[in-house]
């Protein structure tokens, strides 16, 4: 009887251990709710004409009263550990049409710097190959004038088409005029526009080194809902 | 009852002979329910595992065939040290299942019946145990060396770095593993680059492996390359693709958050294919 206690309670001990652990991974990296892209008529492409969508992100160097940070939770330690650290706002989880032109608007209020691969100062994957850069159309942005990247990859289903598309936002001067919560009243304004196939889900995240720790790779680049995200492309 | 009805008791006690006692003393081990009760399970574990094995073997091959000698090679070797190691897996699970359940009614502290005399005073038996030991493990040694050698051989692993490639005609492509996308740059044509990696049917490639932030590995699942990118230092391999075809870059080493999905594919084209795609990257010029 002893032993067969012994045994149980081992058994019972070890699924709380892992179920433990499993439910605080999910807690912690819970998608933030998504932000659907809006279909507002059509336009031309040269798949030819398709539905229109529109979105759009801005990127912050912090939070502030004006601002507030994504809703992360806190570490085990209760630590606020990515306070004072750049994100996407309103969210990362972003949605959009399948088979359709999607154009993004990103507003860029954070500095930067040099990228450490130079095949993300490029766009990638968008219409023409372009962006339009405050009102001028790029198709790459100099190495070491970056501020973060919109970089879509990959294929996590073989059953889904392969999507790529990478967005350099320039970075702002350091000493650029700024508002009372510390952000530049003239912020850089990216627009680029992209043709989506069949549904599928992918990931997202920045390019750019701009957290913490592993060649400046950790902190908020490591998590959903500040530099990494999810990228729908729904039916 | 006559005395040559009188038949030895497996489980007495050894009776005199003349034959040689080694000898005597394994035939009359082999004799013992549970010696034959070992080597029956052992030969059905052994037929259970062979389909298993063989639909293991399979479940690999779900990515795709080969595409180039390396990994042809690499399945070779599965293939025949899986095959080698069936009837040893089959006989320990044979002894394991025979422990747990032959002795079942052998009730409290009764010793069983049909306890032998401990092989390990056998000299023949030590002999052909140790000899057939030895022998697989040898076979394995040096299957796996002559392997080993054949694919660093195919991999160009025995050139050193500052004199790759001696073959001009080889296909230079520097591999950059970054948090969690692949970016392949090609020094031959224009520093080309690309988050899908190309390459050119039957023409030898050289990969220059790196990464930007923490270590990655990069591997060519079906051209069977595997060799890790790490930050600040250059990693060489190479493989020559001899099959047109679509396949896949993973990383195999854990590296973040999207680790899962750091992953790209592979066009081996032919080389009219290839050179079109480098054309049209903006890749015509060779330096």
């Amino acid at each position: 009887m002893k032993r067969v206690l012994v045994t149980l309670m081992t058994v019972v001990v070890g699924v709380a251990v892992v179920a433990g652990i499993a439910i605080y991974t999910s807690v912690a990296q819970a998608e933030p709710p998504a932000l659907k892209a809006e279909v507002a008529g059509t336009l031309d492409t040269p798949q030819g004409t398709l539905p229109h969508a529109t979105l759009q992100l801005a990127v912050y160097p912090n939070s502030s009263d004006k601002v507030p940070p994504p809703a992360t939770p806190k570490s085990p330690l209760g630590q606020d550990w990515l306070s004072g650290q750049p994100f996407y706002h309103p969210t990362t989880t972003i949605q959009v049409p399948a088979n359709s032109a999607v154009t993004l608007t990103f507003i860029q209020y954070d500095t930067g710097g040099q990228i450490y691969n130079p095949f993300f100062a490029k766009v990638h994957g968008t219409m023409d190959g372009t962006m339009t850069w405050n009102g001028n159309s790029v198709t790459e942005v100099k190495s070491d004038n970056i501020g973060h990247t919109f970089t879509v990859h990959q294929y996590p289903e073989a059953t889904q088409p392969d999507f790529f598309l990478s967005v350099p936002l320039p970075m702002n001067k350091a000493n650029a005029k700024t508002d009372k919560a510390g952000y530049p009243v003239d912020p850089q304004k990216i627009e680029v526009t992209f043709v989506t196939g069949d549904p599928g889900t992918y990931v997202w995240n920045c390019e750019f080194p701009c957290g913490d720790m592993y060649q400046e790779f950790g902190g908020p680049m490591q998590q959903r809902g500040w530099m990494a995200g999810t990228f729908e492309v729904v039916g | 009852m006559t005395a040559t009805d009188v038949r030895p008791d497996p489980d007495g006690p050894e009776t005199p002979t003349n034959r040689p006692p080694s000898m005597h003393r394994v035939k009359n081990w082999i004799r013992r329910p549970y010696a034959r009760g070992i080597m029956v399970l052992t030969v059905v574990i052994g037929f259970l595992l062979l389909p298993l094995c063989w639909l293991l073997l399979a479940a690999m091959n779900q990515t795709g065939a080969p595409a180039s000698p390396i990994m042809r090679d690499i399945e070779q070797t599965v293939f025949v040290f899986t095959l080698v190691s069936i009837p040893i897996c089959a006989f320990v699970f044979a002894v394991l299942v025979y422990s747990l359940l032959g002795w079942k009614h052998v009730k409290g502290d009764q010793v069983p019946k049909d306890e032998s005399p401990a092989i390990r005073s056998n000299t023949i038996g030590v002999v052909l145990w140790t000899v057939v030991s030895s022998a697989l493990a040898f076979f394995l040694v040096v299957w796996g060396l002559i392997e080993l050698a054949q694919i660093t051989a195919n991999s160009y692993g025995t050139i050193p770095a500052d004199e790759q490639p001696a073959d001009s005609q080889a296909l230079i492509v520097n591999v950059t593993g970054q948090q969690w996308v692949w970016t392949f740059e090609y020094p031959q044509y224009d520093k080309i680059t690309s988050e899908t990696l190309y390459l050119e049917k039957d023409r030898p490639v050289y990969f220059n492996v790196t990464s930007k932030d923490v270590i990655h590995n990069f591997w060519a699942v079906e051209l069977g390359v595997k060799i890790d990118a790490n930050p600040g230092a250059i990693t060489q391999t190479g493989v020559t693709p001899d099959k047109a075809g679509t396949f896949n870059v993973r990383c195999a080493e854990l590296c973040g958050l999207h680790h899962a999905y750091m992953e790209t594919q592979i066009q081996v084209l032919d080389k009219g294919s290839f050179n079109s795609w480098a054309r049209e990257m903006g890749g015509s010029k060779t330096s």
